[in-house]
């Protein structure tokens, strides 16, 4: 158990926000590439 | 005042206030089928993550996973990961699809078809599948309906009473209001289910056990296999969990109507930040599930696990605030069951019946047409909800197995130029014959693996090799076009 749920429970949860984060830092990259090509989406 | 009327009065407000806020949200905008199915493409990142997750946290999730963490228990949680890898899918795929769609005024999922792949027939075939499938996914949420307003009334009210009047105030806001509409009424649907979601999934362990901890611990002690693979089930074990993830997250955005609400987006980038906020709100799902597992042990013995959640809001609650859950799970049923009507009910007029019969039919037509089938399709799912017998659960698999096998024409056709309509075509049969043939003859799941997601390995093969063994064609619809 960690924080008073099972770690199959605790692991899911842990990587909708990781995942979020993740997709976060992805799009900064991505803006970053195309404001340097000077194009957008 | 009886329980029994306190809990259905309070239902009743809340789906009336909804509704309200549905007809108002419409009243005063001239409605060509543009500003009826996708909100004239005027969506920002507020309203855009509002509609998305209307659409995908349904009743579904809310009595489903329940049911399913109750009755089946680890194999149960696909549900989160498969939600939050389908965001991730999004955020690469959706904002190439929007662009594409504004470029060539795409408004549905057939119409990117028929553009990509300059194929009709493909696309009348793609709209006549989307519809077949998307009609469990409705069924989900009228059986929801009916399952909430007969808990709510202490057996009182019969389920297809509750489900008929669902339908009719459905059809009519959808009828009204359009895509606008549903969006405002999921302000106040998304409130009250995360209301709904915290207070049973805190209050609930904490009045029982003494906190989260000590449910899960009474849990393990007594139901020692419920929270691992394969549960309480003997055919989901991992590789069940893997391949139904992996087949749910690739058809996340390929049901109709949220392939649809793609083009609803003032821009891509609206879409690519709804992908990273809109998985947080998955976290809701972690009270839904905890309800569940503590009605294990709570409400023992119930024949339909979808009813776990209520009747431990029953067991649990003062009537008042069974009303207001039960109304949380009402507008959970109603919302997207009206941006799948509405969706469908465009497919079929648009991609369908136009092509078909009335090549020359004006949008304005196309528009009327669509809203008279409004009311055909919500009286077709009511019959077949009425007949139904699946769990909530059941019937959603059901569903992705079939409209993932739009995944490699979709993702194929934007990132693979050398893809054709022929492989396209071929890929598409082969997969749905897979799943039919699989799931008809009861062999779900097959060696362990989810059905749908063997079909969709399949279609992937199929498309690959027809396209190498045909001649290349032009790509109307490059990526350039997109940016």
């Amino acid at each position: 158990m960690i924080f008073g749920l099972p770690f199959n429970l605790f692991w899911l949860v842990a990587w909708i926000v990781i995942s979020s984060g993740c997709m976060a830092l992805a799009n900064r990259v991505e803006e970053h590439r195309k404001k340097k090509r000077g194009n957008t989406i | 005042m009886t329980p029994s009327f306190t809990a259905v009065s309070v239902i009743l407000f809340i789906v009336i206030v909804g509704s309200v806020v549905g007809f108002r949200a419409g009243a005063g905008r001239k409605m060509n089928l543009e500003e009826w199915s996708v909100a004239g493409r005027s969506f920002g990142l507020l309203f855009m993550w509002l509609l998305m997750a209307g659409e995908i946290y349904t009743t579904f999730a809310f009595l489903g996973a329940s049911g399913w963490a109750y009755s089946r228990g680890g194999p149960a949680l696909y549900i989160m990961a498969y939600i939050t890898l389908g965001y991730v899918v999004s955020f690469y795929v959706l904002p190439f699809i929007w662009g594409l769609g504004r470029r060539h005024g795409l408004q549905t999922q057939s119409d990117f078809f028929e553009k990509r792949y300059q194929s009709k027939g493909l696309a009348l075939f793609v709209s006549l599948i989307g519809v077949l499938f998307v009609i469990p996914y409705l069924q989900i949420q009228l059986v929801g309906l009916g399952i909430i307003v007969q808990v709510a009334s202490f057996d009182q009210i019969p389920r297809a009473t509750s489900m008929l009047i669902a339908v009719c105030i459905v059809a009519l806001f959808v009828f009204f209001g359009g895509m606008r509409a549903v969006a405002w009424v999921s302000v106040i649907k998304d409130f009250l289910m995360i209301l709904a979601a915290v207070s049973i999934g805190i209050y609930v362990p904490v009045h029982y056990f003494g906190g989260v901890g000590p449910l899960f611990h009474s849990l393990a002690a007594t139901h020692p296999a419920h929270l691992v693979m394969p549960g309480a089930t003997k055919t989901m074990g991992h590789a069940w969990f893997i391949s139904t993830v992996v087949l749910s997250a690739c058809g996340f955005y390929m049901w109709p109507h949220t392939f649809g609400a793609a083009f609803t987006a003032k821009s891509g980038h609206i879409l690519r930040r709804n992908a990273i906020v809109t998985p947080l709100y998955t976290i809701s799902l972690a009270f839904i599930f905890i309800a569940g597992f503590a009605a294990v042990l709570l409400v023992p013995g119930l024949s339909n696990g979808d009813m776990s959640l209520l009747m431990l809001a029953r067991k649990s609650f003062p009537a008042w605030f069974l009303g207001v859950i039960g109304g949380a799970g009402a507008l959970t049923a109603m919302v997207p069951a009206a941006i799948i009507i509405l969706t469908a009910s465009t497919l079929f007029a648009k991609n369908v019946y136009r092509p078909l019969f009335a090549p020359q039919m004006a949008e304005d037509k196309v528009a009327r047409l669509a809203k008279t089938m409004v009311l055909v399709l919500a009286l077709t799912s009511f019959y077949l909800a009425l007949h139904s017998s699946t769990t909530l659960v059941a019937l959603l698999l059901l569903g992705y197995a079939g409209v993932t096998q739009f995944f490699p024409g979709v993702v194929l056709g934007l990132f693979w130029p050398r893809v054709t309509t022929t492989g396209v075509i071929s890929g598409l049969v082969a997969g749905l014959a897979t799943v039919a043939s699989l799931m008809l003859s009861h062999h779900d799941p097959f060696r362990g693996l989810n059905a749908g997601f063997i079909a969709l390995c399949l279609n992937f093969l199929v498309t690959a090799t027809v396209s190498f063994s045909t001649c290349a064609q032009e790509n109307p619809l490059p990526l350039s076009d997109a940016e």
